[in-house]
């Protein structure tokens, strides 16, 4: 069945008359919708949004100063404390201090190292993604216990030095470490023998299993020649995770 | 025939303004739908936030603040002394705070009201290192300050892995055939309350995921636990490979 050409070309008008006019809606409708966000920027929420960042850069900066003064009453601490330990009474005594600071995570401490990162497939999806894709607690708990096994000696996660407490835990999308929220990527430093470390992250069977293509999590391995860790005492008050801790007698 | 065509003609105009009336309306309505969506999850989402980052801002403020007037005073302290030729309050000071160190690495033992779990495999079962590795996340998690396995003190650099036959912890080989007890010093006021029953579900699910008749898991509260000191010929000890930063 033919048609007369002048009735295709008014079919044609007809289709592009309808796309023009959804077309020249959605603008219309986008104007509009621009106009009131505009308009509700000068409303109630956008101020209470406004007034939120201002608090937050005021909280930001007391931060701020409160770590630069503390970093300048630490170094004031350790240079009295060097300066005492130079009394021959009182050698043994720091010599001890020293240790106990150092196995407790309480000095910055330096030497060679690897650097794992685990983090999110990438373009995550919930539906299609299986749960493993995700970085949890389980999987940083489990990096780290497999980087003890295999000889390191002090770690961070994400800035922060592992102690005998090394408290993690999962909170919604994000892992909680000593009561901080951390966000992808997790970034482990830890100082040990570099060939065992690295060694134990590469043959582990998990590790190779969520490395597969449907589950995606990226890993990244590097070594480093001299990695510096912090002190635990830069981030976080160590009294505060041992106040329920009673000495026994004579141990 | 030109009445004819006149005649067509508005219903022909008619037809085409509802067309491109239709059209503004839906491509109108789609807009307003979308755009209405995402303002408003993107908005609620920055307010929350923006409160969360304020709230842990504060909290850290309030933790510096504390830790600074507690160096201020102990440096106060260290002056004076110096200052003077004594050893008086800054040497009481470091001893304490040498005792204090020795406490949070593990290396004294201490006692308080706290938890023990005891896994006994049934006959024939081997206990797997993810079980046990489980149990010390998990009361990590709920606050646990002192943790021991099989009174092998939990410190920074403990391992928990199976070698065949054996659960390593801390260098030292335990059989897998054998039962398994952890404690743990955790906050009081929740043992009962939360923490007790938690690591009953997490028991109870394990049991579902590695069966019934594998394993056996009790879960106490105990009114005094005490978590011994690491031992120092333990691998755990080592530090060779660290170099203080002075």
């Amino acid at each position: 069945m033919r048609y007369p050409m002048n009735m295709v070309s008014k079919r044609w008008y007809s289709i592009i008359t309808v796309l023009l006019s959804v077309a020249f809606g959605l603008f219309l409708g986008y104007f509009l919708v621009q106009g009131r966000v505009l308009f509700r920027a000068k409303g109630s929420d956008a101020v209470a949004i406004s007034d939120l960042r201002a608090e937050l850069a005021v909280e930001k900066s007391k931060f701020e100063q409160l770590a630069t003064r503390q970093q300048e009453l630490e170094t004031r601490k350790r240079t009295l404390l060097q300066i005492d330990s130079d009394n021959p009474s009182k050698e043994a005594l720091y010599a001890t201090w020293r240790e106990y600071a150092l196995l407790s995570g309480m000095t910055d401490v330096t030497g060679s190292g690897i650097r794992l990162t685990l983090d999110d497939k990438l373009n995550y999806n919930p539906v299609t993604d299986p749960i493993e894709s995700l970085i949890h607690d389980s999987t940083v708990t489990y990096a780290m216990n497999l980087l003890w096994a295999a000889g390191a000696r002090a770690m961070t996660l994400n800035g922060t030095r592992m102690t005998a407490i090394s408290n993690i835990s999962c909170v919604g999308p994000t892992i909680l470490s000593y009561d901080v929220r951390l966000m992808p990527p997790y970034e482990i430093e830890a100082i040990g023998p570099v060939d065992s470390m690295r060694q134990a992250v590469e043959s582990d069977s998990w590790f190779a299993r969520l490395r597969q293509k449907e589950i995606g999590v990226r890993i990244a391995l590097c070594e480093e020649a001299s990695l510096t860790l912090p002190s635990f005492s830069k981030t976080h008050d160590f009294r505060a995770y041992m106040d329920l801790l009673i000495p026994v007698e004579g141990s | 025939m030109n009445d004819k065509k006149d005649a067509r003609n508005p219903s022909k105009l008619s037809r085409y303004v509802t067309v491109v009336a239709v059209g503004l309306i839906v491509g109108l309505v789609a807009a307003l739908l979308m755009k209405t969506l995402n303002a408003s999850a993107v908005s609620d989402k920055s307010y929350q936030d923006l409160q969360n980052s304020i709230i842990e801002y504060q909290r850290k403020n309030e933790e510096l603040n504390n830790r600074n007037v507690h160096l201020y005073e102990y440096i106060r302290e260290l002056e004076e002394d110096l200052a003077s030729g004594k050893g008086g309050e800054s040497f009481l000071r470091i001893v304490e705070e040498k005792e204090q160190y020795a406490i949070f690495a593990g290396l004294r033992a201490v006692r308080n009201k706290g938890v023990t779990i005891t896994l006994t495999p049934m006959s024939g079962y081997k206990i797997q290192d993810i079980v046990i590795q489980q149990f010390v996340n998990e009361l990590s998690a709920l606050g646990a300050q002192a943790m021991s396995i099989n009174d092998e003190r939990k410190v920074a650099t403990t391992e928990i892995r199976a070698n065949q036959d054996s659960i390593i912890i801390n260098g030292v080989a335990y059989s897998r055939e054998s039962p398994f007890e952890i404690k743990a010093i955790v906050p009081p006021a929740k043992i009962d309350t939360y923490i007790v029953p938690y690591l009953e579900t997490v028991a109870g699910n394990l049991r579902a995921q590695i069966g019934d008749d594998a394993v056996a898991i009790t879960v106490r509260s105990e009114p005094s636990v005490t978590i011994p000191a690491l031992e120092e010929d333990r691998i755990a000890y080592q530090k060779d490979l660290l170099m203080p930063v002075e």
